[in-house]
């Protein structure tokens, strides 16, 4: 198993009666909400807790885009994983992901990724994600153009990155006369690719197709997310192939404690201010975002109230529905091992920190799921032998 | 001739309409609410005067051909192309809202062929003291938000039909409907906001006999850009719905009928 330490960077300090005057924390939340000075020391809490995974023995860590919310302030995930190469030398560092349709041109995402795995000597994965619904409000961008703005910036991207310049490219969306990106990745053919998906045919089989690894959105009910890879394992073998672990990833809010009483005990107040202040406007869906029938899928997990984090209501649900793993090391370890083996993934990706969470309870919990819960899980489940399937390429222009 | 829901093919995509009565034919636009249907009583007033063809625009109800709709320029390609289908030289437009602003570019676009225009509660227009509502931005925690930007009077039964109510599930027929109605509104609709900036200056162009209907109370398209429209196109008619939000065709079904059927003589 690999382990990754997953980074949302969310807003601490929304006031106790947030929820009561405020739909959500996304797009219109308004930013005078904000204290740039409380930013400053979380900023450099939240870098501190993700450069620690190195000597804490993560194999790497993941950040994420969005914008214009108090859910996760990483506008700019590139920045932030700047930052962490700077500060590291071994773990892998994975930008899950750039929301491509919101670069324009979408060379700006070759060159930048790049640059960091040329810095790194190679130690970039690159997550390449259409942008969650909020992001089409927060960028004015039409989402009925999401799924063709993304598929070409993708393309664009990866012939950038393997492909000899200069070259032409002529989409409905971008027409680029010279694609030469200078410099070009370290890591042959190209970093690895991650899909965030969250639980669309069209994605899935898109990832499927070109042997890219496929990165299921949290926050749903566990049994949502095991037919999800269930769905994503079926999508391989129909493109002739079985679905390599490392293809796939679970990431969930984790908490551990000496005790599972005094996990839950210590944890729940945070996943609350998570769940109650930071999600609500999450699953914005703009019209023409998904096809009618992922829609519809999405649409009525949402709908069952148990199937999505917003709507649990006490901690049974919670621990039930798997929203978030807590407990003593053995519990902790025994849940991962579970769901990890029933999904057949090899990427185990933790977020930490979650909600109001204090840096330093969140490094504690860090370095206790390292010491004491990764030696159980990599025992129960070893690395696969092979590496992982290599990608299809795009054909080169004619 | 009755009522029936007939398939018209248009630059090779099918176009589901609405078509019903005698008389002088009618091109009624349908707003993004897809309302080109014969449950709708605004349409059986106006087909008992009239030939009236309701078309789907593509994306809504059965029509296709969204994929090759990227901006309201293709939109009026098409309804060009759809006017030269059916035969009419010239034709009398009633459009609503959505539909209102397609009427307004096909009456700049070939002033010839429009005789006569309704513009009812249209969007297409901007005016920067007064935005038109992001329709898109419903906000899904609070069910009673549709009603309340589209009627005057949320007890209204139709505004009481459009808030879901604790329990109740849309019928997955009617969601793919909705869902697909609000894309396709989103192809043409989604930035710039239901309007053409390039649109305002070109309204001196229109020779169509104008009316401009709006519900006095509209908080989708504010009665100010009822008076903006009438304003700008030669010789057009403003005339006010009281008590009446954006959806005035359900909410006031009576006075609006009676007032296009009025203006078309």
């Amino acid at each position: 198993m690999k382990h990754f330490l997953f980074h949302l960077m969310p807003y601490k300090d929304l006031p106790a009666d947030f929820e009561k005057n405020h739909d959500s924390a996304w797009v219109w939340v308004p930013n005078d909400l904000y204290d740039p000075a409380k930013g400053h020391q979380y900023y450099n809490d939240y870098l501190d807790e993700i450069v620690e995974a190195e000597e804490l023995g993560f194999d790497g860590v993941c950040v994420n885009e969005h914008h214009q919310n108090a859910y996760g302030l990483m506008p700019s995930p590139n920045i932030i994983a700047s930052m962490i190469v700077a500060r590291t030398k071994r773990m892998k560092v994975a930008v899950v992901g750039n929301a491509l349709p919101l670069y324009d041109p979408p060379t700006r995402v070759a060159e930048e990724i790049a640059m960091l795995d040329v810095i790194s000597g190679g130690r970039m994965i690159s997550g390449q994600v259409i942008g969650g619904g909020p992001e089409y409000f927060s960028f004015s961008v039409n989402p009925t153009e999401a799924r063709s703005r993304f598929a070409e910036a993708h393309e664009i991207i990866m012939r950038a990155w393997t492909q000899p310049g200069p070259f032409e490219f002529y989409g409905e969306h971008y027409k680029l006369r010279y694609v030469n990106t200078w410099p070009k990745p370290i890591q042959k053919p190209h970093p690895p690719i991650w899909i965030p998906g969250a639980g669309s045919l069209e994605t899935m089989e898109f990832v499927a197709k070109r042997r890219y690894a496929y990165m299921g959105i949290p926050y749903f009910h566990i049994d949502f997310f095991k037919k999800t890879y269930a769905m994503f394992r079926e999508a391989c073998e129909r493109e002739g192939y079985r679905a390599h672990p490392e293809q796939m990833g679970l990431l969930m809010p984790i908490y551990v404690a000496e005790t599972d009483a005094k996990a839950r005990e210590e944890f729940q107040e945070h996943f609350w201010y998570f769940q109650k202040k930071l999600i609500p406007g999450l699953t914005l869906s703009p019209p023409g975002y998904s096809s009618v029938q992922s829609a519809m899928r999405i649409a009525k997990a949402l709908r069952n109230g148990k199937l999505w984090v917003n709507g649990v209501e006490t901690w049974d649900e919670v621990d039930e529905g798997c929203y978030a793993i807590v407990g003593s090391p053995e519990t902790v370890a025994q849940k991962i091992i579970e769901h990890s083996k029933d999904i057949g993934c090899g990427n185990m990706l933790g977020l930490f920190q979650l909600g109001n969470m204090p840096t330093g309870k969140a490094r504690e919990n860090a370095r206790r799921y390292a010491e004491t819960v990764l030696p159980l899980v990599n025992a129960a489940i070893p690395n696969a032998a092979e590496p992982p399937p290599v990608s299809i390429p795009f054909p080169e222009a004619a | 001739m009755e009522p029936t829901v007939t398939n018209v093919e248009v630059l090779g995509r099918r176009v589901q309409e609405a078509r019903g009565g005698e008389g002088k034919p009618l091109l009624y636009l349908h707003s993004a609410m897809g309302e080109a249907s014969w449950m709708m009583p605004h349409l059986a007033a106006l087909a008992a005067r009239r030939e009236l063809h309701a078309p789907a625009h593509p994306g809504f109800l059965k029509s296709q051909g969204i994929d090759q709709i990227r901006d309201m320029a293709d939109l009026v390609d098409h309804y060009l192309a759809y006017l030269d289908v059916l035969g009419w030289d010239s034709v009398d437009v009633v459009g609503h809202s959505l539909g209102g602003w397609i009427g307004a570019e096909l009456a700049v676009r070939v002033p010839e062929r429009i005789s006569t225009l309704v513009l009812s509660g249209a969007v297409g227009i901007w005016i920067r003291e007064k935005p038109l509502a992001d329709i898109f931005a419903f906000n899904p925690q609070r069910p009673e938000h549709v009603a309340e930007l589209l009627f005057h009077d949320t007890s209204n039964p139709f505004a009481q039909a459009m808030t879901p109510k604790p329990g109740w599930e849309m019928p997955d027929e009617l969601m793919i409907d909705f869902m697909n109605a609000m894309a396709a509104t989103a192809r043409v609709g989604w930035n710039p906001l239901l309007h053409n900036p390039r649109l305002e200056a070109k309204l001196q162009a229109v020779r169509a006999r104008t009316l401009c209907l709006w519900g006095e109370n509209d908080r989708v398209a504010p009665i100010e850009y009822g008076r903006k429209y009438a304003s700008l196109i030669p010789g057009a008619q403003l005339e006010v719905i009281p008590s009446c939000g954006h959806m005035s065709f359900l909410e006031k079904p009576t006075e609006w009928s009676g007032a296009v059927l009025r203006f078309l003589g």
